[in-house]
């Protein structure tokens, strides 16, 4: 994880980048954005600030990459399983909510099927 | 401390960058300015079957839904309430440190030790009153008359607006509630040291209350014995007395402003020992006439 000053520098070289990849200059990615042109020739000229994660999600919005190409940071590395046991947990709390009768049939649909896959 | 001024700061830097600049700051603006494709935001009014929750926001580093309890009528504590749900968008759910939040007055308004909500606390404080765009309205001086000109500025509570001035001038203040004169809470500000009397409002200090529903808003206080308000001895200090301005509100609420400075100090023959953060000369209250 590089420091701030760092992570300032970065940020600010790739914003730059971007932005004259698509032949912009700063007013038309602050308007696109939704930021003050002030604002990112601050980021730009990189006075050592990191922008706020809002600021860097218009940015990444308006150049349409996704936040982690801006900062350099690594992208969060979620492998498709996980999302998928993250996405059964996000359903599995709704359990709560439904009656006791049908927690009991799907604890019990679950249980017949991890069997299945045993086998 | 450090968690709040961290918040304030983030709120104050993205409102710049997305070019707010007068007051006042309502929240479903910002909400709606920090929405787009990236990250798209939700922010509703909604009336919720629990009394007990004021604002929930959930959500993932793609999108957030806030919702603020319809049913606070005060649309001071409305929009704090809303602004710090915006807080926990900004600094704990796109980063996602923590994805859901349900808050209620616990989180919100007293002094709760959970960084993530005094962090939220901040940014509201922040959002709603940036160091900015208040300084052209505020000369310095914790008063009556300049917090309730702020509150109606901004939109935010009276006590809201106190903790965000008493934490940018750091004077040592303290913000009393009573409820048809019975003791209800506090809120000091850090370099305030002495101990408060959770004791009800003697009629002596009720009569000395400025009904704000018939009066201007008082600028000054009144001197009176430090011990009516406050234990007066800490860390090798003894307060004679006081300076004190209190306003009565509607339902029986009374707001006192309680705050100190050199000439307080209970001279001991050795001569006043100075205090650390005291209000400067020019902002000693003056008494009433």
């Amino acid at each position: 994880m590089p420091n701030k000053i760092d992570q300032a520098k970065i940020i600010s070289q790739k914003i730059k980048e971007l932005r004259e990849k698509l032949g912009w200059n700063q007013s038309k990615l602050a308007s696109e954005a939704g930021i003050t042109a002030a604002a990112l020739s601050m980021i730009e000229k990189n006075d050592g600030r990191v922008p706020t994660i809002v600021v860097l999600n218009k940015i990444a919005s308006a150049l349409k990459v996704q936040p982690y190409e801006i900062t350099g940071e690594e992208p969060q590395n979620i492998s498709e399983s996980s999302e998928r046991n993250r996405e059964f947990y996000r359903k599995w709390d709704v359990l709560e909510s439904l009656s006791p009768e049908d927690q009991k049939m799907l604890r019990g649909m679950a249980e017949r099927l991890k069997n299945i896959t045993e086998k | 401390m450090f968690e709040e001024q961290n918040g304030a700061a983030e709120a104050e830097e993205t409102l710049e960058a997305l070019g707010f600049d007068s007051l006042p700051i309502m929240p479903d603006q910002v909400a709606a300015s920090i929405n787009c494709d990236g990250f798209k935001l939700v922010f509703e009014a909604k009336e919720f079957d629990s009394g007990g929750i004021l604002g929930t926001a959930k959500g993932n580093n793609k999108g957030a839904i806030v919702y603020v309890n319809a049913r606070i009528s005060d649309l001071g504590r409305f929009n704090f309430t809303a602004a710090h749900e915006l807080g926990h968008v900004c600094m704990h759910i796109m980063p996602q440190k923590k994805t859901s939040f349900k808050c209620g007055s616990k989180e919100i308004y007293s002094q709760y030790d959970d960084p993530i909500e005094k962090e939220a606390n901040g940014f509201a404080s922040g959002l709603l009153m940036p160091k900015r765009l208040i300084y052209n309205h505020f000369d310095g001086d914790i008063n009556w008359l300049n917090i309730a000109r702020l509150s109606e500025l901004c939109k935010s509570s009276l006590e809201a607006t106190y903790r965000r001035l008493s934490n940018l001038e750091n004077l040592p203040t303290a913000f009393i509630i009573h409820e048809n004169g019975a003791f209800r809470r506090f809120v000091t500000s850090s370099s305030f040291d002495f101990y408060i009397e959770r004791t009800p409002l003697s009629s002596y200090q009720q009569d000395l209350a400025v009904d704000v529903k018939e009066e201007p808003y008082p600028s000054d206080f009144e001197t009176v014995d430090a011990s009516d308000w406050i234990n007066p001895k800490s860390s090798g200090i003894c307060l004679e007395s006081v300076y004190v301005s209190t306003i009565l509100l509607n339902d029986g609420f009374s707001y006192t402003i309680v705050t100190y400075d050199d000439d307080c100090i209970l001279e001991d023959g050795a001569g006043p020992k100075k205090l650390d953060n005291v209000i400067s000369s020019e902002s000693v209250p003056r008494e009433r006439s």
